[in-house]
């Protein structure tokens, strides 16, 4: 009764426009369905082909002979697979900061940016640098004119300069404390 | 009009918006000429450093680059408004009438300023005494303001509303009373602080070390006061107090003012937004909490913490990340913690680096003490951090 009733159900929905239409496009398809399984079926006839195929296991052989690849390969092989999701981090950041500063590079507008704030940092440093070089010519130029003789007197003279006075103080201060230490 | 369907379409071609454009891209190549981002802009901006610019320490135009040079390659730049989003069909609404159908999209259309949210504000900004960082036409007025301060009153406000950046309005204020001091008319000047907030600063640790700088500086802090006009030709400044309503007049000789922002109207009025209009976002992953292919971040999200570019540039990789999981119907791993940061310029050369989570608790990224004043993190800030943001954050690499 049951199956009488099922076949009777089928027999409705064969009846249904949409369900014609569907089997006319599968019988439609037949073919192509038909060319793509042949297809699968030659691959899988191929790949029996290669694996039943003695010359090419022994090829494969000879070739792995040839290489370095042994035991401890493997081994490092295995290392390096379980290593991979912490090397790709590691990669991606290197790849991160490489392609960051070939970015700074080519950005005009930043490297302008950058010089002129160089130039900002730099410019005390250079402006001290320039007054002790005119300092320094401003001496030499002064030396080269003199031709008056040093005498002992000129020499004596000096030592009343308030800044030999200073200097000698610092010599004398030094002398005192270091023999204080020696005391000790 | 090119094309109408996008795999991901992106709202807004702010920091948010570029940067996951740029991290999306990166992260799969399948996806280039099938992102487009809407943003009406001719340019991009670089805001954080319109605070030292006020201050005369850095170069308004070196903050403005044209959007065409900041839209990632591989992405569309439709330069348009959104005026409306349909999220049952995938859809968003353009100004000129056309739409845009995607699979994905993130809204990032940042914060909108309420210029008219302060009686008298629109009508004075840009003169009579009045200022705010908040803009990049103004900016330079600050500084022409500060530089030629005889002495008076100077005042700074912090809107009752949620602010990009919430450390600026005090930024300009310490950056102030530096300058003030070095040319001599700092004892001829009164520095008054008025804030809607109860305190100086949210995070017990760097509220501390700025309430002495407060001290140090012998500002006047005036909290719960809300600015609620300006009488911008008798230069009087109207505060209400928060709690007990009363209003004080305050005559000034320069304002500083924070303006009240809020979300952009064409999401306050979709059906994105939570009860406050802000998009409705989980805070872990950034995934909308009723449209699973919708995602949100920065300032126009709901996400309880501050709204700044250093918490941009923790979201924007996550919600990349969780975007290409969906797509490779993955489950979404990447989870965001709050991390925001404030570099509080304290003074010219010195600078506080604060750093923290939606528990507001620190989340220091240096090997010293953060809570200290110190001259690296200014020039982190003034120097470097510029560098690392138009060419790392916006090309996906930081």
């Amino acid at each position: 009764m049951e199956s009488a009733a099922t076949n009777t159900t089928h027999a409705k929905d064969l009846d249904h426009p949409d369900i014609q239409q569907s089997i006319e496009q599968l019988i439609h398809n037949l073919p192509a369905v038909e060319q793509a399984l042949t297809a699968v079926k030659d691959a899988v006839d191929f790949g029996e082909a290669v694996l039943q195929d003695k010359r090419v296991h022994e090829a494969y052989e000879s070739n792995l002979e040839l290489t370095n690849i042994n035991e401890d390969t493997l081994h490092a092989l295995v290392t390096l697979l379980e290593k991979l999701p912490l090397l790709a981090d590691v990669v991606t950041r290197l790849e991160e900061m490489l392609e960051f500063g070939a970015t700074v590079l080519s950005d005009e507008q930043t490297v302008q940016n950058v010089m002129e704030t160089l130039n900002e940092y730099v410019a005390p440093y250079k402006e001290s640098l320039t007054r002790i070089q005119a300092l320094k010519d401003d001496i030499k130029e002064q030396a080269e004119q003199q031709t008056s003789t040093i005498t002992v007197f000129t020499i004596m003279k000096w030592l009343k300069d308030e800044n030999i006075q200073k200097g000698l103080r610092y010599v004398q201060a030094t002398i005192d404390v270091l023999s204080e230490k020696h005391k000790l | 009009m090119g094309k109408s369907h996008y795999k991901v379409v992106i709202v807004g071609g702010g920091t948010a918006g570029i940067s996951v454009t740029s991290r999306l891209l990166r992260g799969s190549a399948s996806l280039r000429q099938e992102i487009a981002i809407i943003d009406p802009a001719e340019h991009h901006d670089y805001q954080p450093l319109w605070t030292l610019v006020g201050g005369g320490a850095a170069k308004v135009e070196t903050t403005r680059r044209p959007m065409k040079s900041v839209i990632p390659d591989g992405a569309d730049w439709v330069q348009d408004y959104v005026t409306r989003f349909s999220p049952d069909d995938n859809r968003v609404h353009l100004a000129n009438n056309e739409d845009l159908t995607y699979d994905y999209l993130v809204v990032a259309a940042g914060i909108e300023i309420n210029w008219d949210g302060i009686k008298g504000l629109k009508d004075n900004i840009g003169k009579n005494g009045v200022t705010s960082n908040y803009a990049y036409e103004y900016a330079s007025y600050t500084w022409e303001l500060i530089r030629s301060f005889k002495g008076g009153t100077a005042l700074f406000t912090h809107p009752n509303s949620p602010v990009k950046c919430g450390g600026a309005p005090q930024k300009i204020m310490y950056l102030a009373e530096d300058y003030f001091s070095r040319t001599g008319v700092r004892d001829a000047s009164q520095i008054i602080f008025g804030s809607a907030n109860p305190a100086i600063f949210d995070v017990d640790k760097y509220r501390t070390a700025l309430e002495k700088v407060v001290e140090r500086k012998e500002i006047d802090t005036r909290f719960r006061t809300n600015l609620i006009e300006i009488r911008g030709e008798n230069k009087q400044a109207v505060f209400e107090h928060l709690d007990t309503k009363e209003q004080k007049v305050i005559d000034y000789d320069m304002l500083h003012v924070t303006p009240p922002m809020q979300a952009p109207a064409f999401i306050k009025e979709s059906a994105l937004a939570d009860e406050n209009g802000w998009v409705d976002v989980h805070k872990h992953t950034l995934q909308h909490v009723r449209y699973e292919n919708i995602f949100g971040l920065g300032d126009n999200s709901n996400l309880p913490t501050s709204k700044t570019g250093a918490a941009i540039r923790k979201q924007a990789p996550l919600v990349a990340q969780n975007i290409l999981a969906l797509m490779k119907m993955q489950p979404l791993g990447a989870s965001y913690n709050g991390y925001t940061s404030c570099p509080v310029v304290t003074g010219y050369n010195k600078l506080i680096l604060a750093e923290f989570d939606y528990d507001k608790r620190p989340q220091e990224s240096m090997p010293f003490d953060q809570g200290k004043e110190r001259k690296s993190m200014y020039v982190l800030k003034k120097d470097l951090l510029p560098v690392m943001y138009w060419n790392g954050m916006l090309k996906g690499t930081m």
